[in-house]
């Protein structure tokens, strides 16, 4: 290792480690062999511990603030006692390793599902531990269709259906590549709704829900869907005639596949003009 | 690549006066025009987001010059050269066509952890071959000259053997490499480590300076911290003028970074470059605090536009 290496990795670890200065300076001591003092130069009226301390501090609270910003929704519901709490046990155990923030929030669902405190709630409130992931997911989701490639810059239509080409024509649709589905433990969008606009909520009831969030002319659609619209979105990650889609959900929701097709000639309007899917030609 | 380029400037233009491009005023711009010559974009705010900010952004691009500016290259990272994030980085200036590219003299982070500040080198003769190997290698790859910023920095190693103006300067001579000079930056290390802030910034090869960066630092005591969340103090001004008067004139931006103002004040703000080089300096203090306050914010880089 190099002396720059050596210098790098001593201070990223008096950075990057949990605790007070002392015990991350111990830390950094132990794997290099390099105190403070052997470090950094003693020099003028702050002292070294001052100088680390913008840079230890000034981190935690830095990658806090891209949490509050990722996660505000979250942070109204839980407090901010709590979330501060839960946001940076997950930056402590997950440190980035992007060039890009729009990362750094990406495990936290996943995080937050891993350490549910499942031992110290009773069993008939345990299911509310879920609410907070399915809130953190939903919120996680909304933020990255915000960001990744839409419809927007397309230069074929993809929405234009008549009646007749939805009675008389074959036709082949592909989900839009800014459409997430969501299978979450909790009817969390309209609580989501909720807490964002300062209203006020009751606790939903744990119940499976499904959401399609999607984007069209740089406006998020986050809609409630059906468990056989779920299927029939995600059957549509590829190209696939509307009659296969709709075999596809019927099968997976042991329903009567001309009944959804029924239904899917009033909704698939809307799936276009919301951005969710497209029409493939041919 | 990597000649060296003896023009003033490396041959850019001087842009004029320009403001970051931020998320809290994307819908103003949309609605207004943007009044000011230029604006400088956080490059890894735009190389992943192909949506409403990429938008704005072409938007803007279609009116004026914009300069790319990066928080995360890590020049200075004894890691490997990240080539993902360089390919990104080509990608984004091959749809921007930005009048330049830049980054900080500095390590984000190593061991693949990404700290997300603007952490110091050592200043050795080791660590400033490391580096200009390293500018070589991206202004290959990017096929245009590199620009590094001066950090804000609030420690020295004690192994370090010259000064940051002299680092800057054998980098900038080595590679061909273009300066961002950081008047405030440069006036928050000259008090934190206790160096003459003029000296640094006569003791620069001013015909590589491309670009100046002015912000408002916080006083903690001690320590000045790069807050970029102030308006700019007199003695930045005062470093600034000088700056631009060794260099024959530079593109220079206002960063404001949290608390962000509306952008007719953040307008204002930059605009008084106007009145310094006329001779007036704005009389305004050093903002201080005895609240924690952070170095180098980065959060705006998140905050998201629903609408």
């Amino acid at each position: 290792m190099t002396d720059t290496a050596l210098l790098q990795h001593w201070l990223k670890t008096v950075i990057t480690s949990g605790g007070a200065l002392p015990y991350k300076l111990q830390k950094a001591q132990q794997q290099f062999s390099l105190t403070g003092q052997d470090v950094v130069l003693a020099a003028g009226k702050a002292s070294i511990q001052e100088r680390l301390q913008v840079y230890t501090s000034g981190y935690v609270l830095r990658l806090l603030d891209c949490m509050y910003a990722d996660f505000p929704v979250l942070r109204k519901f839980l407090g901010e006692q709590l979330f501060d709490h839960f946001a940076k046990a997950y930056l402590a155990f997950h440190p980035s390793t992007s060039f890009t923030l729009y990362d750094l929030g990406a495990g936290f669902p996943a995080f937050l599902e891993r350490t549910k405190p499942t031992d110290q709630v009773p069993e008939a409130q345990q299911a509310l531990l879920d609410l907070p992931v399915a809130l953190a997911t939903l919120e996680r989701t909304v933020h990255e269709v915000l960001r990744v490639a839409g419809t927007e810059t397309n230069t074929m239509p993809g929405s234009d259906l008549s009646i007749e080409m939805m009675l008389f024509q074959p036709l082949t649709i592909q989900a839009n590549p800014c459409l997430r589905l969501l299978k979450l433990s909790f009817p969390v969008l309209p609580f989501y709704h909720a807490i964002q606009r300062d209203e006020t909520y009751d606790l939903p009831a744990p119940a499976e829900s499904f959401v399609a969030v999607c984007r069209k002319n740089y406006r998020l659609n986050a809609e409630p869907v059906q468990e056989w619209q779920y299927h029939f979105l995600n059957a549509c990650a590829q190209p696939v005639s509307l009659s296969e889609a709709a075999h596809i959900a019927a099968s997976e929701t042991q329903t009567d596949p001309s009944a959804l097709l029924a239904e899917l000639y009033i909704w698939l309007p809307i799936l276009l003009h919301n951005g969710a899917i497209s029409l493939i030609d041919g | 690549m990597n000649q060296k380029n003896t023009d003033s400037r490396l041959g850019l233009p001087n842009l004029g006066l320009g403001v970051g491009l931020r998320n809290k005023h994307f819908n103003y711009l949309l609605e207004h025009p943007p009044v000011v010559d230029w604006f400088e974009i956080i490059s890894e705010n735009f190389m992943d987001d192909f949506g409403f900010a990429r938008h704005v952004l072409l938007h803007i691009r279609q009116q004026v010059p914009v300069v790319m500016h990066g928080v995360s290259l890590s020049i200075g990272s004894t890691d490997p050269l990240n080539m993902d994030y360089l390919k990104r980085l080509k990608a984004l200036a091959d749809v921007v066509e930005p009048s330049w590219i830049s980054d900080h003299l500095c390590w984000t982070g190593v061991a693949y952890v990404n700290t997300h500040d603007l952490l110091p080198m050592p200043l050795t003769e080791e660590s400033l071959e490391h580096v200009c190997s390293r500018v070589m290698q991206v202004q290959d790859f990017l096929q245009r000259p590199l620009v590094l910023e001066n950090p804000s920095t609030y420690l020295q190693f004690k192994s370090s053997t010259m000064q940051e103006w002299e680092f800057l300067s054998a980098m900038a001579k080595r590679t061909g490499c273009g300066l961002l000079l950081d008047v405030n930056n440069v006036f928050v290390s000259a008090h934190n480590h206790g160096f003459d802030a003029t000296h640094y910034i006569e003791s620069l090869p001013h015909q590589q300076i491309v670009q100046m960066h002015l912000a408002g630092p916080t006083d903690c005591g001690n320590l000045l911290i790069d807050t970029h969340d102030q308006p700019v103090p007199s003695e930045v001004w005062k470093l600034y003028q000088l700056a631009q008067n060794l260099t024959g004139g530079v593109s220079t931006l206002l960063e404001w970074d949290a608390n962000i103002p509306e952008y007719p004040e953040l307008v204002t703000e930059l605009f008084k470059a106007k009145t310094v080089m006329q001779g007036h300096l704005p009389e305004i203090k050093v903002h201080t605090s005895d609240a924690a306050v952070i170095s180098t914010p980065v959060h705006f880089q998140l905050e998201t536009n629903h609408d």
